[in-house]
């Protein structure tokens, strides 16, 4: 242990330059929005006599080594005046740089947080950012603006379905994405079985996708991070936006609480379609009941120059009812909160404390009719802190490093009657409980000016906590026996290395190659019979049966700036392979729900994905969009599923190709459409059939040996914004958006049904929507 | 194992509810050469209950009867002795006048047919007596009938359940998905008072003097999986929530498919007032 520990320090300091302090001062300071006071990451701040340049990092936050004396500093950002001013340096306490925004009907059109053709520089990988202003543009599904339809256009990005709010990144799992609010996990990110997320766009500041190379302080999935930012509210004026649409109607809500010391953002959006059920002519349908809502608030308080302090919070529910007098009710959701203290200490050196809790829970229950009633519930929770400490020893140089503890509880399900009289005892199993932890360490470096490093190591601890029952198994998967633990004890452990590394080199402002590496471990796995996932999966922790998901992906990637007239173009090709151990299948007729002996149903085995993506994405002008091609194939092998034999992931879909487009044709008219394309979903299909009774039976041999017929649909949006501007202080807008909008028929699924004559079977596809045309109004104040 | 809990019925419905699809009738090729054995076997303590069946696997459009087995020597045996089945049609296989079933007693099915033999064995249950049935509206569906079951669930053993419901001496549970089955570890020991099936309009209109029928099946845990296996792996596939199909579990050795089944049968009725 101390040997490795020895090899690693040896490994950083290898790379740790010394600066000659006598004639350079670190320079700290913070952009933000002389408006609103928001924080504003991603603008370039530039020293122009030593040449330097640095990017402000999620805080706005910046440090720039310069000179001694009077230093003339420049600050740009798109959609904002550009700042420049005279320091003298050394400089003591922080540079606070306040930028104007420039005209505001301007800004709504180019508000971004990242610089066209930044992608070159900077040594990730896999990255994909988006503004909530960009996913506000793509048309979307009955008009609901939403964030995880808007990463599935993204190359190496696939939608496990039509309306399926699962996602699979490069070959990888749905479970295999790390989702994160504010930096507590999303267990389950869908309302409506999917076809909306639990992201309110309306508060939403931004997302970073990683597809690979997750930053060494993220850990625990193994094929993508989803990270998305919640806006943090005006410290300087009061304001908000809400709409009314199709599905839902919204409201934000933000300002100071203390003016420049403390602000709010508060957001709640419902779904309303069950309003209007008991107008219903049906009188069967008027007891029944079927809506969500998403409630956000984030408090942001500056303490003063060096601590901040944040509460960020979300709850959401989808809750369905059928029946007046006796009851059938389902609900399901989250709720987090986060409370992160932000200090600046000595110099260069940056403090992120976390304080996370996360919960997912479903319930399912019938009363009305005493002896059949009964409530089921299921869920999982976890409560945890992190820290996290950035060191900046130059402009072009960021250590960072850190630990996280976390509490987890799952809860995999439980029945039980709900009175005396009830026939039901109780069925499922009791909670249990498990400990996670983890430090890294990570190191991001220009070497040179061409070429960049960014490496990192995260070691990781998973301990199994009781009180428990653990069942026993046989090699041929046969039960054996059970063991019970008593309350805190620790009965299993697994612990991982996690290194990851990545290496940039630019030809010149425009080109670079990149490489990385990149293991993860993950100790949670989802127990769905579904690809697509559904509310009543449940999350299950590694065990000594159940041993941590092991991936290594190795990528290679090319990035070019193409500059045509004065624009930007980032156009970018990444290649990836991917290895995965004891990824987890189900055996036959798994059972997986209210089972106490679920492990017992998983069969274990290896996975690997491979592909290229290629992508070009235009961010500046009038015409703005990307176009995205990705060539990739995803397989698996587990001993006991298709007779050991290779088979492909559901999720394996070798061609898929996304164009994203919108066009500003006026200050008041913006046009956009997107068009998707992928190959067809496999599918098992039955190589014969047999009758037993007067039933017919399905006989399978190859599992996912077909495919459904390929994709393909064109959304269309059109916003048109009203003449009165915002200095009148309110302003609405008109978004129209029309779903798939030359019908296509896509198979959403092969049903299968008796025909009319005895011993007749007859195929269906299913498909889900028509033409969906879908009308919202949005306004700001 | 004790794991097989409830019916998911419900959650399907919800599901299946609020996906407003569409449908359009395809057609698919799944050409299969398959030609596996299949065996339905089942024996009952009722007169003229029980039977075996034995036919061929078919590609799965055939949309015929299925080619049946003829020339099979069909032997069952258990320990008070063994009978030898004749094959009163072709691949159908009847027992001899002279059976008895006994309760608790372990049956093996033997099949002998071109040069091939295939096993199964099976411990028919103890029967289990409703006390009475008893017919309401349905909660939340107007124009329907909940047909209910009274009994008490014997706490000594394992219990698994099938129901057939007659009307009038017409059998109203005709197709797999109408049968009610379930596990009876939910209400192991307790006094059972529960809807076992819903009287639909197509079913017939409740009349007086109308006379509904309920056959309790005392089966194994093994037919149980079966039965659901059956449920779970007919209609759809493909699609983000269906996840992928299973092949239904045989006890048959040799790769036979089908199923040997025991049950025990017992009845009870209502008449409408």
């Amino acid at each position: 242990m101390f040997k490795s520990i020895f090899i690693i320090i040896l490994f950083f300091a290898a790379f740790i330059r010394v600066y000659a302090a006598e004639d350079r001062f670190l320079l700290q300071g913070q952009v933000t929005d002389a408006l609103s006071g928001q924080t504003l990451p991603g603008a370039t701040v530039f020293n122009p006599e030593s040449g330097r340049g640095v990017t402000t990092d999620m805080e706005g936050g910046f440090e720039i080594l310069v000179a001694g004396g009077e230093q003339e500093i420049r600050v740009t950002y798109v959609g904002f005046e550009d700042w420049a001013e005279t320091v003298s340096i050394p400089y003591s306490g922080i540079l606070t740089i306040s930028l104007k925004p420039v005209e505001r009907l301007l800004d709504e059109v180019v508000v971004t947080g990242r610089r066209p053709g930044d992608h070159v520089e900077r040594t990730e990988m896999g990255v994909f950012r988006m503004e909530a202003q960009t996913i506000q543009q793509i048309p979307a599904m009955m008009g609901e603006v939403d964030l995880i339809s808007a990463i599935q256009m993204l190359p190496g990005v696939q939608s496990v379905g039509e309306g399926s709010g699962g996602f699979n990144v490069r070959g990888g799992g749905i479970d295999q994405n790390l989702i994160l609010m504010d930096q507590a996990t999303v267990y389950n990110a869908s309302h409506l079985m999917g076809f909306f997320s639990v992201f309110n766009n309306d508060i939403v500041e931004d997302i970073h996708l990683y597809k690979g190379n997750i930053p060494a302080r993220h850990g625990g999935r193994l094929a993508s991070l989803l990270d998305v930012r919640m806006k943090e509210g005006s410290m300087e004026s009061f304001g908000g936006t809400g709409g009314i649409g199709t599905i839902s109607s919204r409201l934000m809500l933000e300002g100071p609480v203390v003016r420049d010391r403390v602000s709010f953002i508060a957001a709640a959006r419902r779904s309303y379609a069950d309003l209007f059920i008991p107008l219903s002519d049906n009188p069967e349908l008027r007891g029944n009941k079927l809506y969500f809502y998403d409630l956000n608030l984030k408090l942001n308080a500056v303490l003063n120059e060096r601590n901040r302090l944040q509460y960020s919070s979300y709850h959401g529910k989808d809750y369905f009812r059928m029946g007046q007098n006796s009851v059938f009710s389902m609900d399901w959701g989250n709720t987090t909160h986060s409370l992160r203290w932000n200090r600046i200490m000595h110099r260069d050196w940056l403090l992120n404390t976390h304080l996370v809790y996360t919960s997912y829970d479903y319930s399912i229950m019938q009363k009305g009719d005493a002896n059949s009633s009964f409530r089921w519930r299921a869920g999982n929770e976890d409560i945890g802190g992190k820290a996290d400490i950035s060191w900046f020893p130059s402009d072009a140089h960021n250590v960072n490093m850190g630990f996280s503890t976390i509490y987890h509880r799952f809860d995999p399900g439980l029945l039980t009657g709900i009175d005396d009289e009830s026939f039901f005892g109780e069925l499922g199993s009791t909670r249990s409980g498990a400990l996670s932890h983890a430090v890294y360490v990570s190191n991001e470096q220009a070497v040179t000016d061409a070429l960049s490093l960014e490496y990192g190591l995260r070691f990781s601890v998973f301990q199994s906590m009781g009180p428990a029952t653990v069942y026993l198994y046989d090699d041929q998967h046969e039960y054996v026996g059970e063991t019970n633990y008593g309350s805190r004890e620790i009965y299993n452990t697994w612990s991982g290395f996690e290194p990851r590394f990545g290496i940039g080199y630019t030809f010149h402002k425009d080109a670079s190659v990149k490489a990385s590496y990149n293991r993860n471990l993950q100790y949670l796995h989802l127990a769905s019979y579904s690809d697509g996932g559904n509310p009543l999966d449940i999350w299950v922790p590694s065990s000594a049966r159940v041993r941590p998901q092991i991936g290594n992906q190795f990528a290679l990637g090319y990035f070019r700036n193409l500059r045509p007239s004065n624009r930007v173009i980032e156009a970018s090709v990444e290649a990836f392979y991917k290895t995965m151990y004891n990824q987890i299948d189900f055996k036959e007729n798994a059972w997986l729900m209210l089972n106490p002996r679920l492990e017992g149903e998983f069969r274990f085995g290896d996975a690997w994905a491979y592909g290229a993506e290629f992508l070009l994405r235009k961010s500046e002008g009038d015409l703005t969009g990307w176009i995205a091609y990705t060539w990739s194939r995803a397989k698996r092998q587990i001993d006991e599923i298709n007779n050991g034999m290779v088979y492909p992931a559901s999720y394996d879909r070798p061609h898929s190709l996304n164009l994203v487009m919108n066009y500003n044709l006026s200050p008041r008219v913006n046009l956009s459409a997107a068009w998707v394309y992928s190959t067809g979903a496999p599918v098992t299909l039955p190589a014969g059939r047999f009758e037993y009774g007067n039933h017919i039976a399905p006989v399978y041999t190859r599992r996912n040996a077909h495919r459904l017929p390929d994709y393909h649909r064109l959304d269309l949006g059109a916003t048109i914004k009203s003449r009165r501007s915002t200095q009148d202080g309110f302003y609405g807008e008109w978004t129209i958006s029309v779903y798939n909008a030359y019908y296509r028929k896509n198979t959403w699924m092969l049903d299968f049904r008796p025909g009319e004559e005895p011993g007749e079977m007859e195929a269906y596809k299913v498909y889900l929507f028509p033409v969906l045309p879908s009308v919202t109004y949005n306004f700001y104040f | 194992m004790n794991n097989k809990k409830i019916r998911t019925f419900f959650m399907v419905t919800a599901i299946v509810l609020f996906m407003a699809s569409c449908t359009e009738r395809i057609d698919l090729d799944l050409e299969g050469d398959l030609a596996t054995l299949v065996i339905d076997a089942r024996i009952t303590d009722i007169d003229e209950g029980s039977k075996v069946i034995i036919t061929k696997t078919t590609s799965y459009f055939f949309n015929q009867p299925p080619p049946v087995a003829s020339g099979a020597r069909v032997m069952l045996s258990a320990d008070k002795g063994s009978w030898l089945l004749k094959e009163e049609s072709p691949g159908k296989y009847i027992l001899p006048p002279d059976f008895a079933a006994d309760h608790k007693s372990s049956y093996t099915l033997e099949v002998d047919i071109a040069d091939a033999v295939f096993h199964a064995h099976s411990t028919m249950p103890k029967p289990v007596h409703l006390d009475s049935l008893s017919i309401r509206p349905h909660h939340w569906l107007p124009g329907q009938f909940d047909l209910l079951i009274h009994f008490r669930d014997p706490p000594e053993i394992d219990n698994f359940y099938m129901w057939k419901v007659y009307r009038n001496d017409v059998l109203l549970t005709d197709s797999l998905l109408k049968v009610p089955f379930t596990d009876g570890e939910p209400f192991k020991g307790r006094y059972v008072s529960a809807p076992v099936y819903v009287l639909q309009p197509e079913d017939g209109i409740l009349q007086r003097g109308d006379v509904y029928r309920v056959e309790t099946y005392s089966i194994t845990e093994e037919y149980f999986e079966f039965l659901l296996a059956m449920l779970r792996n007919q209609g759809a596939t493909g699609g983000p929530f269906a996840g992928p199909p299973s092949n239904i579990p045989s006890n048959f050795s040799n790769g036979a498919l089908g199923f040997f089944m025991t049950t025990a049968v017992t009845s009870a009725e209502i008449a409408v007032p």
